[in-house]
């Protein structure tokens, strides 16, 4: 069983604050989660592989090749391009959708004290 | 004129091409019943500048002579897919106002295809879900009766093709988030196999099960959906390079002779007799149609959800940490230092599920129960596979099988107890497990009218025969044509 006081540590790993009226109710969930899937131990698995991809994916590799940079084309109807290569994504693009940035620069906290 | 939205893609086809309407006033029609079943809270949100756009351009391509199966077909899209221009926000508080700045393979496939977007579906926040109650943006519900779930994580997905707001959607499923939702609401559902469908640009909930998939009113609108977003991707290294078979083809086949798994382990106490018996009845008209049917053993399907529950929450936990705060997606506001403005920006984006499965899968992953609980989780997963294996070598096609335990159940109804929403997951997470194709078709209603689906499963890569049960199946029986009595 864990103690609110682990579930708290596990908070802090996951970079998590769990609110304090939500502790006792994530802890008995958690706990009983655990509990329940702990079952398993009751599974012979001696001599059976750890399965992490079912089609025994190995690695793809492609040649080097430089994209250009540029928003991707929107893809147009009855078009033959559904997979063409779309090109890196400029940084204005990507920039939209940060929080707190000044130009080119993503705003953030002090690092270093 | 009839209700354009009610339509099914063949209809829609050959309305188009001959100009009885054109591709904007269907995507008008679907936008207006969408703003008219608003309460069923389906889409996060709607797109019509898109939409007739899009539309508009279908119209001149239709008017220069072009045809192609989807093209001016409106649909809607789960909000957890990546479309260019349009927020998607995963069903979560945390990417709230997040705007891609490119679009999915599968949507750019979709509008290769010339299919029209017209609006973002909702869902459980990050897939994360069995009844669509996780939402940020509150619930969808069901339309056969409101007051019950429309099934999850894709539940507005369902939904909205139940509704008749639109003919087809697409969906993800990573432990049954197609098959419930279409069970639940009476309507076709496909998760194709792993690897069939690219997952580019599909926010990840546990990368090794996520698959896209399709909805539909019928099984042939289901094929011609998934044909367009089957295919090998050069941006997912998980995609296939097998080349993708005609699925139209495969629904005039039939079942003469095909030999079907009915597994023993999947009619067990538990199961609700509304449930049983209309699986029982489906699987007599499929003999009836000329499938020999055999019973056959998956021994680990009670170890299901808890290989499910190591794996998926471990995946996300991992998955999730890029939520951050600080270069998209929600961030907490004050002069903070960094951690705790990590913390924040998360504990404030994420709701309650999320949060929960983030915590059992930093537990399951931490030094000290890695061992034990991840490792274990991949070994039976190994198990789970080879019970399928075993039973697709030796003795069946296909199995068909309950998609639920029970048929949909009341909003409310689970939501205090986790467990308990998992195991209504029984049937559909060992398929995800294992890698396969599964189909859902509408095979019953219980007393109180409320719909109940059939599963099919299939071998890895083949959904033809998944297609051509369905499709006989259909053939022979009138459930696909009951509609809620709101769809109009």
């Amino acid at each position: 069983m864990l103690s609110e006081d682990e579930i708290q540590k596990l908070a802090t790993l996951a970079r998590l604050e769990i609110d304090p009226s939500f502790k006792p109710v994530v802890t008995s969930h958690v706990n009983s989660i655990i509990g329940y899937v702990a079952r398993l131990n009751e599974v012979d698995t001696s001599g059976v592989e750890a399965l992490s991809h079912v089609q025994g994916a190995t690695n793809v590799l492609r040649e080097d090749i430089v994209q250009p940079v540029g928003s991707p084309p929107d893809a147009l109807p009855l078009g033959e391009s559904a997979v063409a290569p779309q090109g890196m994504l400029a940084g204005e693009a990507l920039l939209e959708n940060v929080p707190d940035h000044s130009g080119r620069f993503i705003r953030v906290p002090i690092i270093v004290e | 004129m009839s209700d354009l939205p009610s339509l099914s893609v063949a209809e829609i086809r050959a309305g188009l091409d001959s100009r009885k309407f054109s591709a904007v006033e269907l995507a008008q029609a679907c936008l207006a019943k969408a703003d008219k079943l608003r309460s069923l809270n389906c889409f996060t949100e709607l797109t019509p500048e898109h939409a007739l756009k899009e539309a508009a351009a279908a119209d001149a391509l239709l008017a220069g002579g072009k045809s192609a199966p989807l093209l001016g077909v409106p649909l809607g899209i789960k909000d957890v897919i990546c479309t260019k221009g349009v927020r998607t926000t995963a069903g979560s508080k945390m990417l709230a106002n997040f705007i891609p700045p490119y679009d999915a393979t599968v949507v750019r496939r979709l509008k290769t295809a010339g299919a029209i977007s017209i609006g973002k579906l909702n869902m459980d926040e990050f897939a994360m879900g069995s009844s669509n109650e996780n939402s940020a943006f509150g619930p969808a519900r069901n339309p056969w009766n409101p007051e019950y779930v429309p099934g999850g994580s894709s539940g507005g997905s369902a939904a909205a093709v139940a509704a008749r707001i639109c003919p087809l959607s697409l969906g993800t499923d990573t432990g049954g988030s197609i098959r419930q939702p279409a069970a639940f609401c009476g309507i076709v559902g496909l998760k194709p196999t792993y690897g069939r469908v690219s997952r580019y640009g599909v926010i990840a909930y546990a990368s090794s099960l996520d698959q896209v998939g399709g909805f539909a009113h019928n099984v042939r609108d289901c094929a011609l959906v998934t044909q367009a977003i089957c295919g090998e991707d050069p941006n997912d290294a998980t995609s296939s390079p097998r080349p993708v078979p005609s699925f139209e083809k495969a629904l005039s086949r039939g079942v003469k002779g095909l030999r079907i798994g009915i597994p023993k382990e999947y009619f067990v106490a538990g199961l609700s007799p509304e449930v049983s018996e209309a699986t029982q009845k489906a699987i007599s008209v499929l003999q009836d149609l000329g499938a020999t049917t055999v019973e056959i053993s998956l021994p680990h399907t009670d170890a299901a959800v808890s290989v499910y529950y190591i794996l998926a929450p471990a995946e996300a936990s991992s998955n999730l940490a890029r939520y951050d705060g600080i270069r998209y997606g929600h961030r907490a506001e004050g002069q903070l230092d960094l951690k705790t403005l990590y913390s924040k920006s998360r504990s404030e984006g994420f709701g309650k599920e999320v949060q929960r499965r983030i915590l059992v899968g930093t537990y399951v992953l931490s030094a000290g129960y890695f061992d034990a609980f991840y490792v274990k989780a991949q070994r039976v997963r190994s198990l789970i596979l080879k019970d399928f294996t075993d039973a697709f070598s030796g003795s069946c096609d296909v199995i068909v099988a309950p998609t639920t335990p029970t048929p949909p159940f009341r909003i409310g109804e689970k939501a205090s107890d986790p467990l308990q929403m998992y195991l209504n997951d029984i049937f559909t997470i060992p398929v995800n497990l294992a890698g396969l194709p599964g189909m859902v078709v509408p095979c019953g209603a219980t007393a109180s009218g409320l719909p109940i689906g059939l599963q099919l499963i299939g071998k890895h890569w083949d959904e033809e025969s998944l297609f051509a049960t369905a499709a006989a199946y259909e053939q022979a029986t009138e459930w696909h044509k009951r509609t809620p009595s709101m769809a109009g």
